[in-house]
């Protein structure tokens, strides 16, 4: 969906690259003549610290420098932002750009960064799947049957996720409003502690990530949706919550940007190297086992998902009176 | 399933030379970030992973295995040396390690140490092959409210465990208990006591005030008295005198025992792990021994139960991940990812499909044990000699270590700044003689307490009943009644028999 676009960023590159020479800001056309950093929000060794280090490690060779990788989890992640948002826009500082923080975290609380303004998206390159599942010896075989048993008894169905605000709480929250019924979400601190709930019968149901794979494979859990777009190949049966009846989905992405105002040369040369580092086989083999779904977009893909998403994720959070806008 | 077989099979992939060649790297690495402050086994396996894509799976998880034990041995040799957790694990450990360390006696608790966490590797080694499979059944179980009850249980214990009087650790109780909730709400996930600020959205981090009340305290304390050589370093030189005397085996030898099997079930539970372990083990020790006044002037049972139950812990932990698929602590998630990124799903096919990576991980455990033995007690001297350093040099290290330590976790300058806060704080703890392990220990129990206790009401639609129907917190929470009553009964049940009950 974005060769056009990437031809077209070869050509304006090709463009920018002759006119900077003949400006004399031969600099830029060497971008990068020093090793980059790229600052992951999140502790060492989830998903997104393991997919993105395999991309940066692929996008080293087009790129000819070394990526540097430092995880800065303070704050949930709004610390490394608003580094990243204060940094020189030179490209040589570069964040793990991720749904979570630019796009949900500042409806949920004060955040010293404003997402629209304080970055410039480079590209996406996955996002997190979201299932809702029980168990399998649970009575309910779809989407419907689960929302249908908690709108018939408001509340009694629980359901494991991992903090409130995350996008699998937003998504199923967002079911239950719709689908008039009622459900407690009790919070683990993580999906794989909710999925450990979910076997040990203390809830009903889990919304979660990837991690849940393992147990559907033995059979122990069964899922009722993707709240994603598509199916996932690796799970056919799994109906996408636009096939049960609903007209939204949720795309948790992850990707990458940098500070506002970066040159156009910059930005086209990191683009560039990041989607050809999506072809590299070490890349993809992270994601198909860490079970994250690949999306492709482009530095203007990204912005307009950016775009897009804050205001989606703040309409959800506004209907479901959560975060900023409780009213309590 | 054949344990006989399996062992068999397990000593077969465990023995090769390539196996042993990663355990060694992995105890040894372990080691290493045990002893260094800061750095922990999380950040270590994290930062190893994309080495480990090119070798074999059984090998990797071999090594990065390794590294997690190993560091529990590690952690130990700093907190007895320089009162500077290396690893979260053994805060206890720097309370009366140290203290013997002071008083001439750091070969023994470094030998201790070392035998409890060697003995204990072997009996958790041999419970994960026996009952390892059977037990991850039950450890699921423990959803929030059997949770509960377990820390109500260990609150009760934990009013015992300073030695000083009764008003000063309550204080430092209310102290933890507060700081606990200091950051994002566990549940509601709004901002408590943060100041506005971003640092405190994570609330404290138990390593890093560990670091600042112990270790940086420690040197400002050392900075203000002119030490002499001989009033802390007075060290035997030769390795027999380093090594736990029959005496010292004697009061040792039942806090291991219990600290292993405590510490192993501790790590099979979802959450548990290696910190509430060795917490729970010291506070037991204390309870149960004839002479609790002899803990924090350098109990040699204070430094064997809990560092036991440490090493119980973590080896424990292995088994909800291999045989559930389930990561009961950190460490355990990052590894789990290891296991996927290898096309390896734990869980409760792993024993059937890979029955030689299974096997092979928990003989392995035994190997790198017995390596970490070998390499450790032939080192004691070593050790022992470091404390031989000047404190004019050696106060400064510490220092550079703390900050190199204390960045290194989140790579965050603030978190030094926090650890300062912490050292000033704790040195003037020390000044008013306020002890503060009351106050760690009720920091951990108070986070457990409340995001458990709050998930229980929530499933339980608010109502506390729940904690009374489920069996298992409602044996917990006898339990819990009948300590709290046992000595109000014991004196009646005395009282009438002859006037001297004490």
């Amino acid at each position: 969906m974005t060769i056009d676009r990437r031809t077209l960023g070869r050509m304006a590159l090709a463009a920018a690259l002759s006119g900077l020479a003949l400006s004399g800001a031969a600099a830029q056309g060497t971008f990068p003549a020093k090793p980059i950093q790229l600052i992951i929000p999140f502790a060492p060794g989830g998903a997104t610290d393991l997919t993105s280090r395999a991309l940066a490690k692929a996008a080293e060779k087009p790129l000819g420098q070394p990526i540097a990788i430092i995880n800065k989890p303070a704050g949930g992640g709004a610390a490394a932002m608003q580094e990243v948002a204060k940094a020189e826009p030179d490209g040589y500082t570069l964040i793990n750009f991720t749904a979570i923080q630019a796009a949900i975290a500042p409806h949920m609380r004060a955040v010293p960064y404003d997402t629209a303004k304080d970055f410039t998206p480079i590209m996406l390159y996955g996002a997190f799947n979201t299932f809702v599942a029980v168990r399998a010896d649970s009575p309910y075989k779809s989407l419907g049957e689960l929302l249908d048993y908690a709108r018939k008894n408001p509340g009694v169905l629980t359901a494991g996720i991992s903090v409130i605000g995350a996008s699998s709480h937003l998504g199923m929250a967002r079911l239950a409003r719709e689908a008039g019924a009622q459900v407690t979400f009790v919070p683990f601190g993580g999906g794989a502690p909710a999925i450990t709930a979910l076997l040990g019968r203390h809830v009903g149901s889990a919304v979660t990530s990837g991690e849940v794979l393992p147990h559907v494979q033995s059979g122990d859990v069964r899922l009722l949706a993707t709240l994603m777009a598509r199916r996932v190949p690796e799970l056919p049966d799994v109906p996408t919550v636009r096939e049960s009846g609903f007209d939204w989905d949720i795309n948790s992405w992850l990707g990458i940007a940098g500070p506002p105002n970066m040159p156009a040369a910059v930005v086209q040369k990191l683009e560039q190297a990041f989607l050809q580092a999506m072809d590299d086989a070490a890349f993809k083999k992270s994601m198909t086992d860490l079970a994250v779904a690949t999306v492709r977009a482009d530095a203007a893909g990204a912005r307009k998902q950016l775009d897009d998403d804050l205001e989606t994720f703040g309409d959800i959070l506004r209907a479901l009176k959560m975060g900023r806008y409780a009213q309590n | 399933m054949d344990i006989l077989g399996g062992l068999v099979q397990g000593f077969g992939v465990a023995l090769q030379p390539a196996a042993l060649l990663h355990c060694i790297i992995g105890v040894v690495i372990g080691t290493a970030i045990g002893v260094l402050p800061g750095l922990g086994p999380t950040a270590t396996i994290s930062l190893l992973l994309p080495i480990t894509y090119r070798l074999d799976p059984v090998a990797s998880i071999i090594m990065l295995s390794g590294i997690y034990y190993g560091a529990m041995y590690g952690s130990s040799i700093t907190a007895i040396l320089v009162r500077i957790p290396g690893e979260a694990a053994s805060i206890v450990t720097c309370i009366d390690g140290y203290e013997m360390a002071r008083r001439g006696r750091a070969g023994p608790a470094l030998g201790i140490s070392a035998f409890g966490s060697f003995i204990a590797g072997i009996v958790a080694t041999a419970g994960i092959a026996l009952f390892g499979p059977l037990l991850s059944g039950v450890a699921i179980r423990f959803g929030p409210a059997e949770y509960t009850a377990l820390v109500v249980l260990g609150l009760i214990l934990v009013t015992h465990v300073s030695g000083g009087s009764m008003v000063r650790s309550l204080v430092m109780v209310g102290l933890g208990l507060w700081a606990s909730t200091i950051g994002l709400d566990p549940i509601a996930g709004s901002e408590r006591f943060t100041l506005g600020t971003l640092f405190l959205q994570d609330g404290l981090d138990i390593a890093i005030m560990a670091m600042g009340l112990f270790g940086v305290a420690e040197v400002l304390g050392l900075a203000e008295r002119r030490l002499r050589p001989s009033e802390l370093l007075a060290q035997p030189r030769r390795t027999r005198d380093l090594l736990p005397t029959g005496a010292d085996w004697r009061a040792s030898a039942a806090p291991i025992g219990r600290g292993s099997l405590l510490g192993f079930a501790l790590g099979l539970l979802p959450g548990g792990g290696a910190l509430v372990a060795s917490f729970a083990s010291y506070v037991m020790e204390k309870r149960l021994s004839r002479t609790p006044g002899r803990f924090g002037t350098g109990a040699i049972e204070g430094v064997a139960g809990p560092e036991s139950a440490n090493n119980a812990a973590a080896q424990a932990s292995f088994v909800p991940l291999l045989s559930l698929g389930i990561p009961s602590n950190v460490v355990m998630g990052v590894l789990m990812g290891a296991l996927m990124i290898h096309g390896i799903a734990p869980g409760p096919m792993l024993m059937q499909q890979q029955p030689a990576l299974f096997w092979g991980v928990i003989v392995s455990m035994l190997v790198g044990n017995l390596m970490l033995i070998v390499l450790n007690v032939p080192l004691l001297p070593v050790f022992v000699a470091l404390l031989r350093i000047p404190q004019r040099v050696l106060s400064p290290l510490i220092l550079v270590f703390c900050v190199v330590g204390a960045y290194s976790l989140n790579n965050s300058t603030t978190d030094v700044a926090v650890m300062g806060f912490f050292g000033i704080v704790g040195w003037g703890m020390r000044k008013v003689r306020l002890d503060p392990a009351p106050f760690l220990l009720a920091f951990v129990l108070g986070s457990l307490f409340e995001r458990s206790f709050r998930q229980s009401l929530l499933i339980g639609g608010g109502s506390p009943m729940i904690f009374l129907q489920k069996p298992i917190s409602l044996a917990l929470l006898t339990a819990a009644a009948l300590l709290l009553l046992l000595p109000l009964l014991r004196r009646l049940a005395a009282r009438p028999a002859s006037g001297k009950a004490t």
